[in-house]
């Protein structure tokens, strides 16, 4: 394993390329927590999955590489974004993306990194390995994963699986023993993305009552609130639209993914117990778009002005 | 040294003009399919050059950027749309022995850099300050996160088969009788490529009805030329792609191998364009449907019929 140590004044080019790629990971992965603009942390967290990848694929493995690029940048980021963009998404700076919490973060994590570094650098000295082309190829890895690492695959594989499948549990509210389901009160008046909260109607109803004709007026920098009479229920089924409106253009459509509303025309029925808990279970969900129109500093995404949210 | 500068040359004429030809063929076959002729002035025969005339035109015109823009990230979106298609191309082989960059994990580069593509569509969505934009990119990050595990399980049917994950070594392996026992993937694959690139009747991201073109509202002149040779590139990969993993690539009788590769591409192409013509437009729910009803369950048959028949073998 051990060979002679090439000297460290003249580096090859694979070790320059792997500084640099190093070099913009940690660049990009700071612009991620520094940066004051949300979507902007997430397309540099795309750079900093990318850079990583560009290491694996420099220490020649490959499969890694490309399954970071796969699963990273490919999936979880398009889903951070999409998050981000379904509560709210300004474009400029916003003001309340720092932490009093900072200071102790960076302690943590250089703390860790120093941690991490001390290993290594203890661990391995001056120990060298040439890299070698293949041994990070499909048939290298899957034989030893197949045969060495075979129990801890399995053993990850059923921890995904819970995880699926407590996924699915959290999310339906039709079987019995799930979270919010009394199932006489499951009917989805309580879910925030349908019809209007029941514990606040008052602040979103006379928002919404002016306006027959067309959309109403909407409060800035809110995504979700730019979508009234869209018709992609299926998109959103827990959505955090806030309010939905009665007077909305397709009602019919919007709540055809619901399960059976006892009474979908009329959705200022009173709030059932059963309703208030999901609400809660909801409401931390509801509340960031909520407070983003507290503050009107942000450039919005459209042109109504926030106040016009407040002025009815 | 040669060969690879030679190639990438190659790739990048294929880049330019197999999705000029695919535009052209689309504008004609529509047409015609509707009853009308289509372009028939530019270039004197039948239009024939019409894409010329149209990307002259683009070039000529003012790139705006909206005043309540980011700016910079406006601005590289229709990069990080177009690049990724670019990527891809290097590892398709067209015959044997005639590919780029024989990569040894092909199917899984192909795959994980096509998934880039989305993400400028989200950034323009984002960017452009515009509600139906952001609302053109939700959709396709929405429609990318489901029709992306279909795609993926349907060709890592393919791959089990073959038993490698190297392009060339997948369609090296290719025998006639796959194209029953793969054609439950294949179909798969197919359609959710469609769905990955937006293509009618999945476009619903920039359905122009109710949101204008989606992402691509605010953009003008060559930005948005190139948002649209990514989607003509986008149906050359995808009808690339199906070749070689389903339907055998060069493998075909008489001709040479490299014409076979390219008619099938061709048919697949005409069939994308078919398909425009013929379907409406989905909606949200029914992509979403489709995606999660329809067609993983069916993906995951083809991979349990894949491993029964390669078991049993």
């Amino acid at each position: 394993m051990t060979e002679a140590v090439p000297s460290y004044l003249s580096p090859t080019g694979q070790e320059i390329v792997f500084l640099l790629l190093g070099a913009v990971a940690v660049g990009s992965a700071l612009l991620v927590v520094t940066t004051r603009q949300l979507v902007h942390a997430a397309l540099w967290l795309v750079v900093c999955f990318g850079a990583l990848a560009g290491g694996y694929l420099v220490l020649t493995a490959e499969f890694v590489a490309w399954v970071q690029v796969l699963i990273y940048v490919g999936a979880v980021v398009v889903l951070m974004l999409f998050g981000i963009m379904l509560t709210r998404a300004p474009i400029g700076p916003s003001a309340d993306l720092d932490s009093g919490n900072r200071v102790v973060a960076a302690v943590v994590a250089v703390a860790t990194a120093a941690l991490l570094v001390t290993v290594v650098i203890d661990g391995f000295r001056t120990a060298y390995a040439p890299l070698h082309p293949g041994k990070g190829a499909a048939k290298e890895l899957g034989a030893s994963v197949f045969a060495t690492w075979v129990l801890p695959f399995e053993a990850l594989s059923v921890l995904l699986l819970a995880a699926l499948i407590g996924a699915i549990v959290l999310s339906r509210t039709d079987i019995p023993g799930g979270p919010p389901a009394e199932p006489a009160s499951a009917p989805p008046s309580g879910r925030p993305g349908n019809s209007p909260s029941p514990s606040s109607p008052e602040t979103i109803q006379p928002a919404a009552q002016p306006s027959n004709v067309e959309p109403p007026p909407q409060p800035g920098g809110v995504q979700p609130d730019h979508r009234p009479g869209d018709v992609e229920p299926g998109v959103r089924p827990g959505g955090v639209q806030p309010g939905g409106r009665p007077e909305d253009a397709h009602p019919g459509i919007r709540r055809r993914d619901v399960q059976p509303d006892p009474r979908p025309g009329d959705v200022r029925s009173d709030p059932r117990p059963g309703d208030v808990r999901s609400e809660a279970r909801h409401g931390d969900v509801q509340s960031p778009s909520q407070s983003e129109n507290t503050s009107p500093s942000d450039k919005t995404m459209g042109s109504t002005p926030p106040e016009q949210t407040g002025g009815h | 040294m040669l060969d690879v500068v030679l190639s990438f040359a190659a790739i990048l004429i294929v880049f330019l003009v197999l999705p000029l030809i695919v535009g052209q063929t689309e504008h004609k076959v529509m047409a015609h399919m509707q009853s009308r002729l289509g372009p028939m002035y530019a270039g004197g025969f039948h239009g024939w050059a019409q894409l010329i005339a149209d990307g002259v035109k683009f070039a000529q015109k003012e790139d705006v950027i909206p005043a309540a823009a980011d700016r910079r990230i406006f601005m590289i979106a229709p990069g990080v749309a177009l690049v990724p298609y670019l990527l891809v191309l290097i590892a398709i082989p067209l015959d044997r022995g005639l590919v780029a960059v024989d990569l040894d994990l092909g199917l899984f580069f192909v795959l994980a850099v096509m998934g880039v593509g989305v993400l400028g569509a989200i950034m323009a969505g984002w960017a452009s300050a515009n509600k139906y934009s952001v609302l053109g990119g939700m959709r396709s990050a929405a429609q990318l996160m489901a029709y992306e595990l279909p795609l993926v399980l349907a060709a890592s049917s393919v791959a089990m088969a073959a038993g490698t994950l190297s392009i060339p070594g997948i369609v090296e392996a290719w025998q006639w009788w796959w194209l029953p026992w793969q054609a439950i993937g294949g179909a798969v694959f197919f359609v959710a490529g469609l769905a990955e690139l937006r293509r009618p009747p999945f476009d619903m991201p920039i359905a122009e009805s109710e949101i204008i073109m989606g992402p691509m509202t605010e953009y003008t002149g060559m930005r948005f030329a190139l948002f649209m040779l990514a989607e003509y590139v986008g149906i050359v990969v995808l009808s690339f792609l199906t070749t070689v993993l389903f339907l055998g690539g060069w493998h075909g009788p008489f001709l040479p191998g490299w014409l076979w590769t390219l008619v099938k591409v061709f048919a697949l192409a005409f069939v994308v364009i078919w398909l425009r013509v013929t379907y409406p437009r989905l909606r949200e729910d029914q992509l979403q449907k489709l995606a999660w009803a329809g067609l993983v369950p069916l993906a995951l048959v083809q991979l349990a019929l894949t491993g029964v028949v390669k078991v049993l073998l």
